[in-house]
């Protein structure tokens, strides 16, 4: 996947074991590339190992996994079906705690 | 013959010098359990909570609980109990590491320290030979100093418990710190210790714990272990806590220039990847506690240069302060800093936070330059260094920060600087963007603080695997909603009131045990029938209303339960958080109706005789 210009871009940022398994902290993706949350993860999950990383099976997200589109759970929007488009920032979290 | 708990307390009278070894009450230890709980009980029941928490009436308590050092995962808790110096009230300071095992192994549940010491003393226990030793040498050490001469002059085997200079100067948020790097953190206990002329307790221990059922809590140990998330465990290994600042900044919530916004434009350069890939010793392996799984504790290394150093941390909640807070991107000068708190012996959240606290007021012409000796800007790397070592010696504007940010804005005219609760400060979590964290914030008997509840856990994930979320239904929580946080908050504070008490870390319940294991475990090392997870979750309910029923003894009145003016009135300015701020007024009047209190915070004679408080 090819970085594009941040005004037609959004962002998909990756953490902690997510993150190594992704190899990188966060990608760009062209906005017109994908319309909801399920087209974008679908997108770059470009293999196996990235896709089990996010998904229990196509269309379900793994149960320990968050994903927050702006710093809202898509729990509480519309799910994967959630809408993204251009300056969207989309984070997909697993279970972390501080202290 | 006990279970679980040893049966002894060891009391030392530091004004004479006398040290005596009674039994623990059976009722007292059924019914508060341990640590937290027990401690609490001890002190309510002991001491006038109305005294000078720095006078030789107030008393200084270690608790261990009825599964430290039973090998249960995590279990390697002592609580220290005392009346906080800095908040006026109940002081509750948990600490992990080798001391409080070794202090079961010796074979004590409790160790009171009341009085006054004349001259500098520390204490060492070898099983049953208890003295009181002269510590004329050793005051003025720093921890690290201390426990390396207190270990020459008894046992290498010898753990020990001190405080730094911080302790000794009567800093408001001085620690008890052990095993290097392991610090009791909050609410001044060190203060309290340093005020008792006590430098360290040193103990060294042969005797095990003796559970009562031993078949059955192997088979909770196991059925704890088993639901351990080891991929999350890997996690900690790698980034300890500091592996949480992304998540919290991506909510908007990280304290950004004493609490102005929860975003900015550096989080990746003191994000708990980038400790890791540049400061960390250890890459791939933490440090652990005894019996611990998870690891989380850091070694951090400055090579060279201005901060060169080495030791233990920092954690999140110390980036959050020093770092994000204070507006400082340089990671070695928040690691410095928190070097400096460790040896010291000075909580690095309240250091911090008071710290960003006076940049502020510095910057609005409220404090003024000659009284600082420097100008003090956010984004100071310098500076935080300096004022921290500043603070542990009270030395020029140092003396101001060591009585707290609230007492400083006091002296400066307006508290309206002061991020805390219960002048206590806030830890790294802006609560505008988690409705719950407020409630939880404004609520908590020590003041403010994230692991007395963790109400932000809830807020940030949603659900854990735990029975008072499951039981409801519940699958996500939304942060910003409000509406649904009362009852939500008054059962994960009386939740970890049980964890604080039984001597686990809290880790153990956000990476695999819930309160029916926990119980399970509790009821096979002691033999008490809890009555299920109702009576389980009422002794925890038990415990926070004494704790309650201290603080209005010591006159804080629920006038306390607030936020700061900015987190009740100035709207989030950007981020996912924008535009709110936290709803308190419409969220306690039904927390308090939960609780069973009355419209001011007291608790009701019907409650108070349902929980068995006198």
């Amino acid at each position: 996947m090819s970085s594009v210009s941040v005004e037609r871009a959004l962002t998909v940022r990756f953490f902690s074991t997510v993150k190594k398994v992704f190899g990188v902290g966060e990608v760009e993706v062209a906005s017109g590339s994908a319309v909801d949350v399920a087209e974008l993860l679908a997108s770059v999950c470009d293999s196996q190992e990235k896709t089990r990383a996010v998904f229990a099976a196509a269309g379900e997200l793994r149960g320990d996994i968050t994903v927050l589109v702006n710093g809202r759970n898509i729990a509480l929007l519309q799910g994967l079906l959630t809408p993204v488009g251009a300056g969207d920032v989309v984070a997909v979290v697993p279970p972390m705690a501080g202290g | 013959m006990m279970y679980g708990w040893t049966g002894n307390i060891l009391r030392v009278d530091l004004t004479t010098g006398t040290t005596t070894v009674e039994p623990l009450d059976r009722d007292k230890a059924k019914n508060y359990i341990g640590g937290r709980g027990l401690g609490v009980k001890y002190l309510y029941d002991e001491i006038d909570p109305a005294v000078d928490a720095l006078s030789p009436q107030n008393k200084l308590l270690f608790v261990t609980g009825p599964l430290t050092g039973t090998g249960a995962p995590g279990a390697n808790r002592y609580v220290v109990v005392t009346k906080s110096p800095l908040t006026g009230c109940i002081a509750n300071s948990t600490a992990a590491g080798d001391f409080a095992c070794t202090m079961k192994y010796a074979g004590y549940d409790l160790i009171i320290l009341e009085g006054k010491s004349e001259k500098p003393v520390y204490l060492w226990i070898d099983d049953d030979r208890i003295e009181l030793r002269d510590a004329a040498e050793i005051w003025g050490l720093d921890s690290e100093e201390t426990i390396k001469a207190v270990q020459k002059a008894t046992s290498l085997r010898a753990k020990v418990a001190c405080i730094g200079p911080a302790g000794e100067n009567l800093v408001r948020f001085a620690c008890v710190m052990n095993d290097a790097g392991r610090a009791a953190g909050r609410s001044g206990v060190g203060a309290v210790m340093g005020s008792k002329n006590l430098k360290a307790v040193a103990v060294h221990g042969t005797k095990g714990v003796k559970v009562a059922d031993r078949a059955g809590f192997y088979q909770a140990m196991d059925a704890a272990f088993k639901t351990l998330e080891y991929e999350y465990v890997e996690e900690f290994h790698q980034t300890g806590t500091p592996g949480v600042l992304s998540l919290v900044h991506e909510f908007g919530v990280l304290p950004t220039r004493n609490f102005s916004v929860g975003v900015n434009d550096f989080a990746d350069k003191i994000s708990g990847e980038t400790l890791a890939d540049t400061l960390s010793v250890r890459k791939r392996m933490g440090v652990a506690c005894p019996g611990c799984p998870v690891a989380c504790g850091r070694v951090t290394k400055i090579s060279t240069g201005k901060f060169a150093g080495q030791g233990f941390g920092p954690e999140y909640e110390t980036i959050g302060m020093f770092g994000s807070n204070c507006g400082v991107d340089d990671f070695e000068a928040i690691a410095a800093a928190n070097f400096v708190c460790n040896r010291m012996g000075m909580d690095t959240i309240s250091t911090g936070n008071s710290i960003a606290s006076a940049m502020e007021m510095f910057e609005k012409g409220l404090i003024p330059e000659s009284d600082i000796g420097f100008p003090l800007e956010f984004g100071d790397a310098d500076a935080i260094v300096k004022l921290a070592q500043m603070t542990a010696d009270r030395e020029g504007f140092g003396d101001v920060l060591a009585d707290g940010s609230y007492r400083m804005g006091e002296k400066y005219g307006t508290t309206d600087y002061f991020m805390g609760v219960k002048k206590q400060e806030f830890p790294s979590y802006d609560p505008r963007g988690l409705q719950g964290m407020g409630l939880g914030y404004a609520t908590g008997p020590r003041g403010a603080c994230h692991i007395r509840g963790e109400a932000q856990d809830l807020d940030l994930y949603g659900v854990m695997n735990w029975r008072l979320t499951a039981d409801r239904g519940l699958e996500v929580l939304d942060p910003l909603r409000s509406d649904d946080k009362p009852p939500l908050v008054k059962d994960v504070q009386d939740w970890f009131t049980m964890i604080d008490s039984c001597g686990m870390c809290n880790f153990m319940f956000f990476l695999m045990v819930d309160e029916d294991q926990m119980r399970q475990l509790i009821e096979t090392a002691t033999g008490v029938d809890m009555g299920g997870y109702e009576g389980f979750m009422r002794t925890g309910e038990r415990v926070f209303n004494i704790e309650t029923l201290f603080n209005r003894r010591a006159g804080i009145t629920n006038e306390w339960d607030t936020l700061p003016k900015r987190m009740l009135e100035t709207p989030m300015p950007a981020g996912p958080a924008k535009g709110q701020v936290v709803r308190l007024a419409e969220m306690l009047p039904e927390y308090y109706e939960l609780r069973g209190w009355d419209d001011n915070g007291n608790i009701s004679d019907a409650k108070r005789e349902e929980l068995g408080l006198a």
